[in-house]
């Protein structure tokens, strides 16, 4: 009896509890279904914070962390079309012509070089090189154009800067600079360049362009051993107060340093002066090198409390350009805004035909910038960036290869078109040859395929036909490339294209396709048995071995390298991979101990002493110890005699002469087997006007135009959710998980 | 007990002082600080001079580990071992070889972003793992636990990547209900959030559910477990309040360990989701040769594993009083 009742107790027991449970599980289910519908109707994939999407705002990315926008330091391509679109140089490159032409910026008209000779006397015309001992640009600033409104600029009411000796705490409320309340500005004046310019020799940067300049600019070593001496003795007076260098670096005064090279004339004039004739310095001017640095900003970021509040120059950069930075996090994602100090700039009104026929004059005469705000965001993978452009979200995009087929169609003259699929969506895409050269290299110091007599040129001639450019540009990037006749890149002065520009050692000109194609093998075949090397065998009787040297191992530096080997084997050279890590590859190229590289050039400016250079015996890499750009060693006393005369000559009809000898002097001597010039390919959603690729400048931001109505039509078309499948799974949880319950129950 | 933590917090220091010089070693005879300069520099600009000046402003100007021009206590301090690496042992990272930002202001930024993807994921995971784990568990040799099992298999074998791209084209391109990627802090973060954490649950699941089946199964067929069957209980209170509990131990052997993987973040789900955490930021430095960052990295992952294994201990004497430490 007792167990009887011991065992119904316990059974009832777990009934309750049983049910108990059934009715917490019951009513976690239903939780769960409406917690599910209520973030499915919350759903959107919209990247940005909320009411982003519809503004004024230029979207695009980034998949390089952005380093500095220190314009003494930032060197690469991405940080320059940041930091371009909020300081400003001296001159600029034309938006829409070219090819590329200097236009003023912050200057009053673009400088033109006064030679002096060597007993002082000023040289008229175009003077050779070794007579001239001294050079001066005289450049004039525009007056009245004033700063971003910056808290560098505010003013306290005793007169002292807003922020001196201020505390961090007070600051970190802030999360950017726009915030801060006390913001000023003022106008730029002459002093600052001489900042800029002097801020270059402090060692503490380690300025990428300190030794190009310090070539050509008067007095910048002797400048650089002054800012040494005058850091060493700010540094002994702040660790006497007890400061922290390491964190705390001090500011030397750059207005008051002595630089040579650099003559303050008044607040609106000064002169560069050149230790000698370098006519491609005014490029270098159109560069952030040269972007006027206020000291107050220096000053500013130097406070021990804007440091600790996270603060830097670097990273906050100030100018007058049309934008200004009112987010910065390296690698999230930056903001940019209007300026509103932006002096009066109107957007170009003389363009070619082509330009007109694509809308690119739509604007002209319009006060610039257009757009109000500008984001970049950091991205580092292809694809996310690719299907985040199709619902509208960046407004220009390149294309991922895996996308290729998606987004091009071959046209039936061969040339690549926009997808009718794409097409339909109203976007567009811009083609255009970069000012890059990729090339095969030869080591010309090396016995077997370097040196110049005729033998070792045919070598070189018969393997250039053999590895057909054409091919690689088909079979590896999609057809987005030129195959090179030399070194220079359409589009570069001097680059001859068409018929004319065929390289006679390689190639020939096809009438029927109007295109360059490689001569035919029994060519190169021919040239090898000249060359000593009958069917690829030596006079040793042994195949040529020859060795391909390269860094890094991934799977397209792999399938180069066989494709490479394939193109050799015709010849019946044997060709051998020579594998290491970058740091020992770095040191054979230094030291010579390679034979075969693939190596590339991309242009600081579009001059062709930029590229030809680099084949100047001068500069060779081993004879220079390091120091030099001649990764081939090519040295022909021929070639650098011609190159010595174009190197600082102007423009004209005399140069483009000596170009072309120095063209086909290379091509004979074919130090390299010439590559190709990547295209690049980029496609652009309709609501966005006025894109034109400019691959010299970066100052094009403030040209596009974006119509965000169209935009905002467009993501709400491509982006409603499909949630259908959303309820439909809620549903089928419900039902089974009742169902359960049911069963349980029974 | 406060003795044998006292004890093992001890033992990390040499143990840390260790890894310091390894990773030291490591890193500078792969890497000298020229070839860290040319790296920074670019091909261009990586001229004798340029890469002198490179090092000077970057701090590796002086020897690696004695420097002789120094007087006094400088000869050891003013070395790139002690102002580059052992600093890192109180704390102090020092500054990014390329953005000079401070890394150990950056690695605290990131802590949070990184939290926010890998402890849910940890947390779902671990709970859904155990409850599929023990549900097949009881359902052994059966057609339910046979194709669980070859599901576990099958999702063992795709590689994550596949999880990711397939989980941002069918909920961020088909059925557009998140974002492809990116964050925004503050609660704006959940639609960003939501996709990198599903595709981290699902892609663990297969390992997850495999590992603690087999620890159910061990437990499941003990004879405390027959012995609550035989006395009626309901078979969820001996699943969920004997098993689970008897199980715990080789659980927690496991799940401490994952603190390494909760704070340093998730290299692939924050690189292609774009989440600002601490696997991004490696990622990032690895991609930008700054090794600085690396360096940081690694060290404070060796500090975290000594930690967790730490934590793995004393969480061992909670769950089992027999086991006594000390």
């Amino acid at each position: 009896m007792t167990e009887d009742s011991s065992s119904s107790s316990g059974v009832d027991l777990a009934r309750k509890s049983g049910f108990r449970l059934r009715v917490v599980l019951a009513a976690l289910l239903l939780l769960f279904c409406a917690l599910c519908i209520v973030l499915l109707r919350g759903c959107t994939n919209d990247p940005w914070p909320s009411g982003f999407s519809s503004s004024d705002t230029y979207f695009t990315n980034y998949s390089s962390e952005f380093k500095t926008f220190d314009p003494a330091v930032s060197y690469y391509v991405h940080e320059g079309e940041v930091l371009d679109s909020i300081v400003e140089m001296p001159v600029c490159y034309d938006y829409l012509k070219r090819p590329y032409e200097l236009v003023p910026m912050l200057a009053e008209s673009v400088p033109v070089p006064v030679y002096y000779g060597k007993s002082g006397e000023v040289l008229t015309g175009d003077p050779p090189s070794d007579a001239v001992s001294r050079v001066e640009y005289l450049v004039r600033v525009r007056r009245g154009i004033k700063y971003q409104p910056h808290p560098c600029f505010g003013v306290s009411p005793d007169g002292k800067g807003a922020y001196a000796g201020v505390d961090s705490k007070s600051l970190k409320a802030y999360s950017s600079l726009s915030e801060f309340p006390v913001q000023g500005t003022r106008e730029m004046t002459a002093v600052d360049f001489k900042v800029a310019v002097t801020r270059l020799c402090d060692t503490r940067l380690a300025s990428p362009i300190y030794s190009t300049f310090a070539s050509f600019i008067l007095g910048m070593d002797e400048c650089s051993s002054l800012i040494k001496a005058e850091v060493a003795r700010l540094e002994q007076e702040s660790q006497s107060c007890g400061i922290r260098l390491e964190s705390y670096p001090v500011v030397p005064d750059y207005r008051t340093l002595p630089l040579a090279g650099f003559e303050l004339i008044d607040d609106h004039t000064f002169k560069l002066v050149l230790s000698r004739k370098y006519p491609q310095a005014i490029y270098w001017m159109a560069l952030h090198f040269f972007s006027p640095v206020p000291f107050e900003a220096l000053e500013f970021y130097a406070e021990p409390g804007v440091v600790d509040a996270g603060y830097s120059f670097k990273n906050w950069p100030v100018g007058t350009g049309a934008y200004m930075m009112t987010e910065c996090k390296l690698r999230e994602g930056l903001t940019l805004v209007k300026n509103p100090n932006f002096r009066d700039e109107f957007y170009p009104s003389s363009g070619s035909e082509s330009d007109k026929a694509l809308g690119l004059l739509a604007d002209s005469g319009k006060r610039l910038p257009f757009i109000e705000r500008i984001r970049f965001q950091y991205e580092r993978e292809s694809i996310p960036i690719w299907i985040k452009f199709l619902q509208g979200y960046y407004d220009t995009s390149g294309i991922p290869s895996d996308m290729y087929d998606a987004a091009v169609t071959l046209e039936t003259n061969g040339d690549m078109g926009l997808s009718p699929e794409m097409a339909a969506k109203g976007m567009a895409m811009t083609r255009s040859v970069t000012a890059i050269s990729y090339y095969l290299g030869f080591n010309m110091l090396d016995p077997t395929v370097g040196g110049l007599t005729p033998e070792k040129k045919k070598l070189r001639q018969a393997i250039s036909i053999a590895v057909d450019y054409q091919e690689f540009i088909d079979v590896f990037m999609n057809g987005r490339g030129v195959p090179g006749q030399s070194i220079l890149p359409p589009g570069i002065y001097g680059c001859v294209e068409g018929e004319a520009g065929v390289n006679p050692f390689v190639d020939q000109w096809d009438a029927e396709s109007g295109k360059t194609v490689r001569q035919p093998l029994a060519r190169a075949k021919e040239l090898m048995v000249e060359a000593g090397y009958p069917n690829g065998i030596g006079p040793d009787g042994k195949p040529l071995v020859l060795y391909y040297d390269a860094s890094g191992s991934s799977s397209q530096s792999k399938a180069t390298f066989l494709w490479l080997r394939e193109k050799m084997s015709q010849l019946g050279i044997v060709l051998e991979e020579r594998l290491t890590d970058l740091n020992r590859f770095r040191d054979k190229i230094r030291t010579g101990q390679w034979q075969l590289q693939f190596t590339g050039w991309v242009a600081d400016y579009p001059d062709p002493e930029n590229f030809l250079f680099l084949f100047c015996g001068e500069n060779g890499i081993v004879a220079t110890q390091g120091r030099g750009s001649n990764k081939t060693n090519y040295s022909s006393s021929e070639y650098d005699k011609v190159f010595k005369r174009l190197e600082t000559m102007a423009n004209g009809p005399e140069r483009m002469a000596l170009i072309d000898e120095a063209v086909k002097i290379l091509q004979e001597d074919a130090p390299c087997c010439w590559g190709y010039h990547p295209m690049s390919l980029v496609l652009t959603h309709g609501w966005l006007k006025n894109y034109k690729p400019h691959h010299v400048g970066k100052t094009f931001m403030k040209n596009l135009r974006i119509e965000s109505e169209a935009r905002t039509e467009y993501q709400k078309r491509e982006n409603a959710p499909v949630l259908w499948p959303g309820y439909l799974v809620v549903l089928l949880v419900l039902l089974v998980g009742s169902w359960r319950l049911y069963v349980w129950r029974s | 007990m406060l003795a044998y933590i006292v004890r093992r917090i001890l033992y990390v220091i040499p143990t840390l002082l260790g890894v310091n010089v390894l990773v030291f070693v490591l890193f500078f005879l792969v890497n000298s600080p020229d070839d860290m300069a040319r790296q920074a520099l670019g091909e261009k600009n990586s001229d004798p001079v340029q890469v002198e000046r490179w090092k000077e402003a970057h701090g590796y100007d002086v020897p690696l580990f004695w420097n002789g021009n120094a007087s006094g206590i400088g000869r050891v301090t003013k070395t790139v071992f002690f102002t580059k690496s052992l600093s890192m042992m109180w704390g102090d990272f020092g500054k990014s070889d390329m953005t000079h930002e401070s890394i150990g202001d950056e690695i605290v930024r990131r802590a949070l972003p990184s939290l926010c993807v890998t402890a849910p994921i940890f947390l779902a995971t671990l709970l859904i793992n155990v409850f599929l784990a023990m549900l097949v568990a009881t359902a052994r040799g059966s057609v339910t636990d046979r194709v669980t099992q070859f599901a576990c298999v099958v999702f063992m074998s795709i590689s994550t990547l596949i999880y990711i791209i397939a989980g941002q084209y069918f909920f961020a391109k088909l059925l557009r209900w998140t974002p492809v990627s990116g964050y925004l802090p503050g609660l704006d973060c959940w639609k960003f959030l939501a996709l990198p954490i599903l595709v981290g649950v699902i892609s663990s699941l297969g390992s997850g559910i495999r590992l603690y089946r087999t620890l159910f199964l061990e437990e499941i067929n003990k004879d405390y477990v027959r012995t609550a069957r035989a006395k009626g209980l309901p078979e969820w209170q001996i699943l969920f309040l004997h098993v689970l509990k008897n199980a715990m131990i080789p659980i927690l052997t496991n799940v401490p360990l994952q603190l390494l993987m909760l704070m340093m973040g998730n290299m692939m789900l924050e690189n292609f989701f774009s989440i600002p955490g601490l696997g991004g930021y490696t990622i990032t430095a690895l991609n930008a040769q700054d090794f600085a960052i690396v360096r940081s990295m690694v060290f404070l992952g060796s500090f975290l594993y000594v930690v967790g294994l730490l934590l793995t201990d004393i969480c061992y004497s909670l769950v089992d009083p027999r086991i006594r430490l000390g």
